[in-house]
């Protein structure tokens, strides 16, 4: 899962979903404090998860 | 759908599945996701066909090592951020270079301008065809008018325009054949 020091699309995708063990919670927090590009990807994976809940909010709304 | 069959239908570049999961059900997450690492207005078209071109390369390798850890759209969340975000740094990377070009370009010192004039020349000396340096040297160099010089070659000037098109492709690749001698030592 992780390569060169670093966290694998697959790692995050599985942590994002809650799919990970405690030592995969710790390596990806870790890995956080110093790699400012995993920083981003959390920052933006959380905001797009605000959209896309937002919009379908939105559309059953519409849709009710 | 299962994940399992949409990553086979994937795999196997079936059309109704690549576009319906791809480029309709993933649209409204591109497009945020795009909206969220661009601050400025980009081509979506086209950044979501290098997504997938990036995913289907060597064989479709990353779907292939799909593990389903997770579920395919939050994986595909996950590379496409991985990927718009280099793609940003990249661009980013490239204008830089083009500045430091521009201002190399247009504030040339005199050490700069009095070595690009002996590359120039030296580039002369390496061009097999001497016309062709007669041309550049006469028109670019010493600003002769095409008409003059046509006159003093004893040919047309629509020739001349021919001829002189053809010498800077000769010092183009001359040039380029010295880079790559440059960068080999």
């Amino acid at each position: 899962m992780k390569r060169n020091n670093i966290i694998s699309d697959e790692l995050l995708a599985a942590y994002l979903e809650g799919n990970v063990n405690k030592n995969e919670t710790m390596e990806i927090l870790e890995a956080m404090k110093s790699d400012h590009v995993l920083r981003e990807i959390m920052h933006v994976a959380l905001q797009v998860d605000h959209d896309i809940f937002s919009m379908t909010n939105k559309n059953l709304v519409i849709s009710l | 759908m299962t994940d399992q069959e949409i990553i086979q239908k994937l795999i196997a570049r079936d059309n109704r599945v690549t576009e319906e999961f791809f480029f309709v059900k993933c649209r409204p997450l591109f497009l945020s996701i795009i909206k969220k690492v661009f601050d400025y207005e980009v081509d979506y078209d086209e950044f979501v066909n290098e997504l997938y071109l990036y995913l289907m390369k060597d064989d479709a390798r990353k779907l292939r090592n799909f593990e389903y850890r997770s579920s395919i759209y939050q994986w595909i969340k996950v590379l496409a951020i991985r990927f718009f975000i280099k793609k940003r740094d990249d661009l980013i990377e490239d204008c830089r270079d083009e500045t430091l070009y521009e201002e190399t370009k247009e504030q040339p010192t005199d050490d700069t301008d009095s070595s690009a004039k002996a590359d120039l020349n030296r580039l002369f000396l390496m061009m097999p065809n001497k016309r062709y340096v007669h041309v550049i040297t006469k028109l670019m160099i010493d600003d002769w008018e095409p008409e003059q010089l046509a006159d003093e070659m004893g040919i047309s000037v629509d020739n001349l325009y021919n001829i002189k098109r053809r010498a800077m492709a000769q010092l183009t690749q001359v040039a380029l054949n010295d880079k790559k001698e440059y960068e080999k030592k």
